[in-house]
């Protein structure tokens, strides 16, 4: 299946970025990742991490650029731009230059028609990228004339069809997709199966890997006005119908083609196909039309007919040794930056140890509960240990619905000497999921996740913990002191890269608001000791809660 | 730089139309659902018509206008577009404006930005582009920039008379109904823009979100130079009315944590295509944020937007105070949108909740 990178799927973005770009780092030559970077950022378009402009690079930037997102989102930005044509490998690697079609798209006051004709011009192979594979497509064109067949295609198919094709050229293979596709419409699974063996095959995840392939492609078609989307497919309009007829009647030439036909006809062809596109894109080519004509000729074909972009099918180099007059040049070598690079980012926000202590003899008398007699039976399980307990434990509640989750975190905190109750389901005016009593003046609200809600904490949980706060704050359901937590409990803990940490900062610096977050697993490990040390959890511990504890 | 024939777009630059000598308008009136009327000083009147304006204004907006300085690095959507439905385009044939009727949203705001009266709001089928002969405009050649300025500079100081739309229950609840189907089929950010173009429209520079861009939560920034700074989180469906508070608190914590934004000074609202229903929560938790963070936040109707731009009332900060509505107020009709337009409407008690907030 072929790959094409989703740096955003707003086409307007992808457009006034690349302009943008083109604006600053036009007359540069070998413009790296980082000068894109620091361009954007001086055009406010660059956001990572949770922030904007420079201190979103700050945060992105790693000393392993593997995993700095903001160059990864470069990346694949540089890619979609250089599987249009737009911009050029230079003689080092993730070096680029400005092609000349990239001129007229970044020049153009109305560059939507330049832009959809890039879309519809790009092909697999080609000396532009360095895709491996055996695949020969016209991705774009391809889902178009897909499109004009079958009427509509959803994502799924669109990934088992163009997107898998081996060449789109082949008549047999053509009429295999759409039979396949037809088929599959009536057949249950049968796409299903098929996209689980390319995913095997490809050794590629379907979701959300090769989804993510499609992205781009969803994003065009309607925007270009070749199709709308509707109930998650894409339909042909009239607009597209017209652009597919014209695409079956064109010559079709590929890099294939081009290493097969004599230097001169090479020489041709590079400026046949460029005109052609202009003016498919509603350029004047009336001062060059008697040289296309000639042109065009003399490869037997006529002009007007040719889809051929050099600009996406072949490299600087071979466009150059033929025509160095399509080359641009640039006059600067180096852009002068306005920021300074930061030093690589850091982590700053750390997942607390637990530090809960434990008092003894508090414990109450639940001895009787189910979920003690689990908590047992696991500890006596693991020989004692803890922590292998509640690892344990915590798979068995991996598929928790909120009517099994809720009550089992009430009961967890109530097994810790803490006075905890579960709100009824729907019972909207304290709001919190939960409520633990600490003597009469005082109450932390929890909010609760289940596994069924979201399998690890996110920040709206985070946001309902505020709300919660605010809520108990004013309409007191229980009383509540400004400065005590207030918590969110769910399964796992919130992944590395969302922003749980600091949006817990940002609470606690402009509303003076503590959230914590604890995950299951601390829970059950809290049990888990408190049982065997017949202890109870310390107060003051769980009424400063800020910030994410794990055991 | 490339030595290759540089090829020119074929799109025709609509030829100008200046207005002629001697000629001096005092008023532009806007007749219910007909073209405007241009008055001239000494009594005569001409109907308007477009005149090609080399700069498009009812077309597309300048970067500036949606670049807001509140938030350093505030990467907001590039739609310049005017029109966020994209109903009207400019003609590569003709040079000229082209509406889609299917398309408008009666917002008004291409009207508004025409600076010759040439558009007018049908309340049937829309914005309507005059594009009739006048006496008052002759045709010059090429781009005539001083000119245009010339002629821009005559009609800046004509008074506009009577409203781009005649306000009724029936004509909102269509306009209402339209924008929601329109958000639905479309794609793109329409609510965004939409709302984001209203309140240019009404004197702000605003910004809204790229969309899909996950770094940055707040949907819209809006200023007026350092008098007024606002946030606001847009909400045009019916299901996620609960998500504004909590959208607008972390907003906010994230503007005065990462970015140093005075929290007291903004100005905070929940933007809505249809109101909360007064049982809804979320009047009450205004309470709340206000009573515990002293925050206040201002509810604001898409229609609310709608009529400033009507009427050509622009915001300011007694103006934003109406949208501190008590949840306990019997109407917004008569609580925020009279006082805001400054004179008795023609609308009524609505069970709409595009109008009225519905118990």
């Amino acid at each position: 299946m072929l790959r094409i990178p989703n740096p955003g799927s707003d086409l307007d973005s992808f457009v006034a970025i690349f302009k943008d770009l083109y604006d600053i780092l036009g007359e540069v030559d070998d413009i790296s990742l980082d000068d894109m970077t620091y361009a954007l950022i001086s055009r406010n378009q660059v956001t990572s991490q949770g922030a904007a402009g420079e201190e979103a690079l700050r945060r992105s930037t790693r000393a392993d650029r593997s995993r700095d997102p903001l160059y990864n989102q470069l990346k694949m930005y540089a890619e979609c731009y250089r599987m249009l044509g737009w911009i050029h490998p230079t003689s080092k690697k993730l070096l680029f230059n400005f092609t000349l079609l990239g001129q007229y798209v970044a020049e153009s006051e109305w560059p939507k028609d330049l832009v959809c004709e890039s879309f519809l011009a790009a092909a697999y192979p080609n000396q532009v990228l360095e895709v491996k594979g055996n695949q020969s497509i016209r991705i774009f064109s391809s889902i178009l004339l897909a499109l004009d067949e079958l009427e509509t295609l959803s994502r799924d198919e669109m990934m088992a069809g163009p997107f898998s094709m081996e060449d789109d050229r082949s008549t047999q293979s053509w009429r295999a997709m759409i039979r396949f596709l037809n088929a599959a419409r009536s057949k249950k699974n049968l796409l299903d199966r098929r996209l689980d063996s390319i995913s095997e095959e490809r050794g590629i995840k379907r979701k959300p890997t090769m989804e993510n392939y499609t992205r781009l492609p969803l994003a065009f078609f309607p925007w270009s006005g070749y199709a709308t989307k509707h109930r998650g497919r894409l339909a042909i309009t009239d607009k597209g119908k017209l652009r597919a007829d014209e695409l079956r009647r064109s010559c079709d030439f590929r890099v294939s083609d081009f290493e097969t036909i004599s230097v001169k006809q090479q020489k041709a062809l590079i400026k046949v196909g460029f005109y052609d596109l202009l003016s498919r894109a509603s350029y004047d080519t009336g001062p060059v039309q008697g040289q296309r004509n000639r042109l065009a000729a003399g490869i037997g074909i006529k002009a007007g007919d040719v889809i051929f972009s050099a600009f996406s099918q072949l490299s600087r180099t071979s466009i150059g040794a033929l025509h160095s007059d399509f080359l641009l040049v640039g006059s600067k070598s180096a852009l002068e930056r306005e920021v300074s690079k930061p030093s690589a980012h850091k982590a700053s926000h750390q997942v607390a140890k637990v530090r809960f202590n434990l008092q003894e003899g508090e414990i109450p008398d639940l001895k009787k509960s189910e979920l003690v007699s689990a908590v047992e039976g696991s500890l006596a399980a693991s020989g004692g240990d803890a922590q292998v307990a509640a690892e344990s434990l915590h798979g068995l509640y991996v598929d928790a619905n909120q009517n099994e989750f809720y009550p089992l975190i009430g009961e967890l905190f109530t097994i810790l000497g803490l006075d905890c109750h579960v709100n009824r389901a729907g019972q909207n005016y304290a709001r919190a999921d939960a409520v633990i009593e600490l003597g009469e003046d005082d109450s932390i609200p929890i909010e609760i996740k289940s596994p069924g809600e979201e399998r690890e904490i996110s920040i709206k949980a985070v946001r309902q913990a505020l709300e919660n706060k605010v809520i108990f704050l004013s309409r007191q359901p229980t009383p509540c002191k400004p400065a005590t937590s207030t918590l969110v409990v769910g399964y796992n803990l919130p992944n590395e890269r969302s922003e749980v940490h600091e949006l817990i900062d940002d609470i606690h610096k402009a509303f003076d608001v503590s959230v914590g977050v604890i995950g299951l697993r601390t829970l059950l490990f809290l049990v888990c000791v408190s049982l065997q040390e017949s202890a109870s959890i310390e107060l003051p511990d769980i009424v400063n809660l800020r910030g994410v504890y794990d055991v | 730089m490339s030595e290759e024939t540089r090829l020119q777009l074929k799109r025709s630059q609509a030829s100008l139309k200046a207005l002629k000598g001697g000629y001096h308008p005092s008023q532009i009136e806007y007749p219910r659902n007909s073209p405007a009327v241009i008055h001239l000083a000494g009594g005569e009147k001409h109907e308007s018509t477009c005149i090609g304006c080399p700069d498009t204004p009812c077309f597309s907006l300048t970067r500036d206008k949606f670049t807001v300085t509140m938030i350093d690095g505030f990467s907001s959507a590039v739609h310049g577009g005017v029109c966020a439905t994209e109903a009207i385009v400019i003609s590569s044939e003709t040079g000229i404006p082209e509406i889609d009727a299917d398309r408008c949203v009666f917002c008004g705001i291409c009207a508004d930005r025409c600076p010759v009266g040439a558009i007018y709001i049908d309340d049937g089928c829309g914005a309507t582009i005059s594009t009739g002969e006048s006496e008052l405009f002759e045709s010059v050649p090429g781009v005539d920039v001083q000119r245009y300025e010339e002629t821009l500079r005559e009609f800046k100081d004509a008074t506009r008379v009577g409203p781009y739309v005649h306000e009724s229950n029936l004509f909102l609840q269509k306009v209402g109904e339209r924008v929601s189907a329109l958000c639905a089929e479309l794609d793109g950010d329409v609510a965004g823009v939409l709302v984001r173009n209203l309140l240019i429209s009404s004197g702000f520079t605003a910004a809204t979100r790229r969309k899909g861009n996950t770094h940055l939560r707040m949907d819209l920034l809006f200023e007026k130079g350092s008098e007024i700074q606002g946030l606001a989180e847009i909400e045009f469906s019916d299901s996620q009315t609960l998500d504004i508070s909590r959208d607008i608190l972390d907003s906010v914590a994230v503007a005065s944590s990462r970015y140093g934004v005075d929290r007291t000074a903004l100005f905070l609202a929940g933007i809505f295509l249809k109101f909360p229903n007064r049982r809804t929560d979320y009047w009450e938790i205004l309470r709340d944020i206000n009573a515990v963070l002293s925050l206040r936040v201002g509810t604001i109707s898409l229609m609310a937007l709608m009529l400033l731009v009507w009427n050509r009332s622009e915001l300011d900060r007694k103006t934003l105070e109406y949208f501190y509505t008590d949840p306990s107020s019997d109407s917004y009709l008569n609580e925020v949108l009279v006082k805001l337009i400054g004179r008795e409407l023609n609308l009524s008690a609505s069970s709409s909740s595009y109008l009225e907030v519905i118990k």
